[in-house]
């Protein structure tokens, strides 16, 4: 009984009923206007995380001009993969993600995947915690942790971190719908808090009267090309690719077909740069300026304190906690299906049980920017196999959906692809024939795109599929 | 709630939001201190937290 309950086969179905009341095909009087994209994209980029990640550039030693291209650059990309990359797929298949990896991939797979983002969703999730806990950290004098530490570095730390977890899972646990309303509330005036903070320390850093004054203060004060002690010197290079991989999870892992679907028609990926723009070029820019402001100390906290008083503070609290509370909660859903029969609020404690533990690492939120990388690394080679599958495979002569139409439960070339294109990525990296992590995604990616067609037309989509109605089939 | 009410929400919250984005400006240029920004810009706030849930947050219609 006890095996039944926890087969793959069992666990699937799980999936299939808790995404099924999105397994309908989008219906063209259901379809959105452009202006709800723009309003959706750059709801989703101005977070929390945007607190941490325009500081650590800083004290990655980034310099001013590398800064200003490499980001131009990364979000144009990111802008394109949407567009060329998630869009044209959502709009034609006007299906989530999950029922179109299901199709794909075998519901066994898209389980398995499904746990993996929920388990990545759990650290997001803690690093959040952490970055509201340096705001409230301020109100009782604990310090937020130094740079380097990977430990808590005070009891209050943990005391903090504790509590503020104890309420994201508690909200969470009651539903998400009204954090996300409230999330909604919090976007526009998080932005001010971004701009006018940056704005009104500019001062605190050098006199200005011109606009060559400002570059001249953003070359020697802020993004000075020196990186703090025991941090690596970015590159431009590494703008680039940070700006452009930092949503990959949502442009070429397709998670953002579920919104995409609804689009008119695929042109519609490039509002996206209502998003990428405003949260991951200006708002990253600002909570530079801002860090610079406070000597260089990477506190989120007492950076939005010292911009905006108690308004900051509560900036930085309320962006910690919208984007954690849904995260965790999402991460609660997923990992419902692999419980035994446990109602979503047991297993949402035991996830912000975990989730919290984590936030009391500061390594997390001080790692951030690898954190970022490597979500994006482990999830990017199913992104490649639905690219191959949906455009390269009727071109090449192979079968689409041939896992599905043969009842597979378990797409074995996807699942080998996905861990033999990871293994490689190790080794590349362990070998330093790729000398970053963050420039890893791009090699890993087209190793993928090369295993997936390699492998699936050795084992199954090459051959003639004889129509087996199994498990994988949709039904009617 | 009203649609006039709605409408006089949304403009108080506009409002406020265009303080908060005027103020750090006004510091900037030197037209008022950093602590009357400070107070301006959290005055702000509290009335766009008040304001804004009215007419941001809209309740679901009943499906047909």
């Amino acid at each position: 009984m006890a095996n039944k309950r926890f087969s793959a086969r069992a666990i699937a179905e799980r999936f299939d009923k808790m995404y099924e009341f999105d397994r309908e095909r989008v219906t063209e009087d259901k379809f959105l206007s452009g202006g709800k994209f723009a309003a959706f994209f750059a709801g989703e980029h101005v977070a929390a995380t945007e607190f941490v990640i325009g500081p650590m550039f800083v004290l990655h030693g980034i310099s001013a001009i590398d800064l200003f291209l490499g980001l131009l650059i990364g979000n144009l990309l990111a802008v394109l993969s949407w567009t060329f990359i998630c869009a044209p797929i959502a709009v034609r298949v006007r299906l989530t993600l999950y029922w179109y990896l299901r199709k794909i991939c075998g519901p066994g797979l898209t389980a398995i995947y499904n746990i993996a983002n929920a388990f990545l969703y759990c650290i997001l999730a803690g690093a959040m915690i952490s970055v509201s806990a340096t705001a409230i950290g301020l109100a009782f004098k604990v310090p937020c942790p130094a740079l380097t530490d990977v430990l808590p570095n005070s009891v209050g730390w943990v005391v903090i971190t504790l509590c503020v977890g104890a309420v994201v899972t508690l909200f969470a646990i009651l539903g998400f719908e009204k954090v996300s309303q409230f999330s909604s509330v919090c976007v526009p005036w998080l932005f001010t808090v971004f701009i006018g903070g940056a704005i009104v320390l500019l001062p605190r850093l050098g006199n200005i009267s011109r606009l060559a004054d400002f570059w001249h203060i953003a070359q020697t004060k802020i993004w000075t090309g020196i990186p703090e002690p025991g941090q690596d010197k970015f590159t431009i290079w590494h703008i680039i690719f940070f700006a452009w991989f930092c949503n990959l999870a949502m442009h070429v892992d397709l998670s953002d077909m579920a919104t995409l679907r609804y689009a008119k028609k695929w042109t519609y990926g490039l509002y996206s740069a209502f998003g990428m723009y405003p949260g991951h070029y200006l708002a990253w820019i600002c909570s530079g300026i801002m860090v610079a402001a406070v000597a260089r100390k990477m506190d989120p906290g007492l950076m939005a304190y010292t911009a905006a008083g108690l308004a900051g503070a509560v900036a930085v609290v309320t962006a910690g906690w919208t984007t954690a509370n849904p995260t965790m909660y999402r991460a609660g859903l997923a990992l419902q299906v692999v419980t035994p029969n446990w109602a979503r609020w047991k297993v949402t404690l035991v996830a912000g049980t975990v989730t919290t533990i984590l936030s009391c690492f500061p390594v997390f939120f001080l790692r951030l920017l690898d954190f970022v990388a490597i979500y994006g690394l482990i999830l990017m080679p199913i992104g490649a196999v639905v690219l191959v599958e949906h455009w390269i495979f009727p071109r090449i002569g192979l079968r689409q959906y041939w896992a599905e139409k043969s009842g597979q439960l378990v797409n074995v070339p996807a699942a080998a692809t996905w861990v033999l294109t990871l293994g490689l990525c190790w080794l590349l990296l362990r070998v330093h024939v790729i000398p970053h992590l963050f420039f890893l995604w791009l090699p890993g990616y087209f190793i993928a795109l090369i295993l997936y067609m390699v492998l699936a037309s050795l084992f199954g989509a090459r051959a003639p599929v004889e129509y087996r109605p199994g498990f994988a089939e949709e039904k009617a | 709630m009203t649609t006039s009410l709605r409408i006089l929400f949304s403009v108080i919250g506009i409002i406020s939001l265009a303080v908060c984005v005027t103020t750090p400006i006004l510091s900037f240029v030197g037209k008022i201190s950093f602590d009357g920004y400070l107070l301006w810009f959290n005055i702000a706030t509290l009335v766009w937290f008040i304001t804004a849930p009215f007419w941001m947050i809209r309740k679901k219609s009943k499906s047909t």
